[in-house]
């Protein structure tokens, strides 16, 4: 009896264990879309080009994914090895940097804006590499057209941190030549 | 409470536990490894690790298009004083990785376009 016990328990474990991941997965692959009616000749459309659409989206999902990884390690080198690292650099000099701090913050949020907004776009493109474009055209249109409003706000967040990034020199040119002006008015003196 | 031989369920429990230890110990050690494998591929999925991974499925050789950035690793010192050699030293650093960052219009264009992938309403195209 105490053995059937255990043995329902240990069972008990495992299901729910199971259904944990189980939901796990398949709430962060979950994808509601109101499916719009197309017309016939555009869902023929969509059947005979969709093999070539899904070679175009996986090779768009290779070239984003190094890119992703390219231009991530080159906005983390900016951020932790020059901004980081002058920042501190005029704070030890007791210099007011704060422009510059200020800057480096917008920075950060515009780098944390582009992780989040990769993270999303690469999920959803993933879910849409699993449709059956064959069998369920609607949903794949549907899902294009989201995935690509996705990689819009990546690019949008790109184009942020290409503003933050020249804001941040704008600031330290402004910075430099206030330094450069004040230490010519000292050595005049 | 005691069953028919007198033994009380209080001693037969621990009793049945030493019996079926090694029975208990491994359907613990699975139970166990499955929280622990759910929890870290829930954590590799939701902070954007996966993305990061390379080595996934699909993802054959791009790791040769990654670009290694050791050879042009700079570094600015975090201290030391502030003069106009320190900050044109900056300055040259700084502008080279501007450069890096604005010459690539990296996720520009429109490559997922519904008439770019050939899936538009080519009918409704026409009659506009």
């Amino acid at each position: 009896m105490i053995i059937g016990v255990v043995k329902q328990y240990i069972y008990f474990l495992l299901t729910a264990g199971v259904a944990i991941i189980g939901t796990v997965f398949l709430t962060s692959n979950a994808r509601s879309l109101d499916v719009a009616p197309l017309n016939d000749s555009h869902k023929a459309r969509i059947v005979s080009n969709c093999t070539s659409a899904k070679a175009s989206l996986q090779q768009l999902h290779r070239s984003d994914a190094s890119l992703r990884v390219n231009r991530g390690q080159l906005y983390e080198s900016i951020s932790t090895k020059l901004m980081a690292r002058l920042n501190s650099r005029i704070a030890l000099n007791r210099l007011d940097g704060s422009e510059l701090v200020a800057a480096t913050v917008r920075y950060e949020q515009g780098l944390s804006n582009f992780r989040d907004n990769y993270q999303a776009y690469e999920e959803q493109l993933t879910a849409l590499l699993r449709v059956n474009c064959q069998k369920q055209p609607e949903q794949f249109y549907l899902q294009v057209l989201d995935v690509r409003e996705r990689r819009k706000a990546v690019a949008w967040t790109i184009g942020e941190l290409n503003r933050y990034t020249a804001e941040y020199y704008q600031i330290f040119e402004r910075f430099a030549g206030g330094y450069r002006v004040t230490t010519n008015a000292e050595a005049e003196s | 409470m005691s069953d028919d031989d007198g033994i009380t369920t209080g001693e037969r429990i621990p009793s049945l536990m030493a019996e079926h230890r090694l029975t208990i110990l491994i359907c613990l050690s699975i139970v166990i490894a499955l929280v622990f494998t759910a929890v870290g591929l829930t954590l590799y999925n939701t902070s954007g690790t996966a993305q990061l991974d390379l080595s996934r499925p699909g993802f054959e050789g791009i790791d040769k298009q990654i670009k290694s950035h050791k050879a042009d690793a700079i570094e600015y010192p975090a201290t030391g004083p502030i003069n106009e050699e320190t900050l044109l030293q900056f300055d040259a650093l700084y502008k080279k990785q501007l450069e890096n960052v604005t010459s690539v219009n990296a996720f520009g264009g429109d490559p997922m376009a519904p008439d770019a992938l050939g899936i538009d309403d080519a009918l409704f195209e026409e009659s506009e």
